[in-house]
């Protein structure tokens, strides 16, 4: 039986861990969605000052923008909500796969460092985009917490578009 | 001399009716209107916007992040932080398409009549 938690490590190149796991409480689920932006603002911090194309510094400058404009709605409603966010399985192996991409983020350089970083910017906004609908949406208990990622939805989906877009400028794809 | 002073009553009647039609809305031609684009999750709506040379657009920010509207060479808002709007007034006829430059998957196109 695969449960909602299973489905999102699985999505995010994870092991999935044990069936024993349950379906995602609102707690656990806000804390997924800050530690998924958080991974995301951390990389874009990196390539906003590293990145050897303009445009992706361009691009990574506008994750930090975003994310954190996300993470600030985020946490004013779980605030106003009193729900505090719950680490979990998932948004630890989350913050341990981000940490692991900037380690190898920080060995690269030039025009590696732009073709890494932006090959990673299109599968993680994927499975971020695969997660929110398998996973949270249909997971959010309050009303108000699954308006909230209804209405983020749409920033990762043009997140992505833009990430192939930067993608093919360098000259793949 | 009654003649004369009817004659001149029946102008000014003339007169006070022409200034009231004239004067009064839709016979000197549109008034200016203003519209708006809503900019909600990174869409601009109305996506088409038609309106008539004199007008102006208000794009308001009602997303969780910074957005821009910008038409190169035309109008450009420069950044709309989340809750800030941006008005600018359209005189050229034409059809201008313009993009969030934060956002380039962000599109848009207003119609000057």
């Amino acid at each position: 039986m695969k449960t909602a938690a299973m489905v999102l490590a699985a999505g995010l190149g994870l092991a999935p861990f044990p069936a024993a796991a349950q379906t995602l409480s609102d707690p656990q689920i806000a804390a997924i969605v800050v530690t998924a932006n958080q991974v995301d603002i951390d990389a874009g911090r990196l390539a906003q000052k590293r990145g050897s194309n303009a445009d992706i510094r361009k691009f990574g400058a506008q994750m930090v923008t975003d994310h954190e404009g996300v993470n600030k709605s985020a946490v004013a409603l779980v605030t106003r909500l009193k729900v505090t966010p719950e680490e979990n399985a998932t948004s630890r192996s989350l913050k341990a796969d981000g940490d692991k991409h900037l380690a190898r983020l920080q060995a690269l350089e030039g025009a590696a460092f732009d073709q890494v970083y932006i090959d990673r910017e299109v599968a993680y906004h994927e499975q971020v985009l695969e997660a929110i609908d398998k996973a949270l949406i249909p997971n959010a208990k309050n009303d108000e917490l699954r308006a909230l990622l209804v209405k983020v939805r749409p920033a990762f989906v043009a997140h992505l578009e833009h990430a192939k877009m930067v993608r093919s400028s360098l000259g793949k794809d | 001399m009654g003649d004369a002073r009817r004659a001149l009553s029946r102008l000014a009647v003339l007169g006070g009716l022409l200034s009231a039609v004239t004067c009064g809305r839709g016979a000197a031609g549109p008034q200016p209107a203003t519209h708006t684009v809503t900019i909600e999750a990174m869409q601009f709506t109305p996506a088409t916007l038609t309106v008539s040379s004199g007008d102006t657009i208000t794009w308001v920010n009602k997303d969780m992040f910074p957005h821009t509207a910008t038409a190169t060479g035309r109008f450009d808002s420069t950044v709309i932080a989340p809750g800030e709007s941006w008005s600018h007034r359209l005189s050229s006829p034409g059809e201008f398409p313009y993009l969030c430059t934060l956002h380039p998957p962000m599109r848009g196109t207003i119609r000057v009549e």
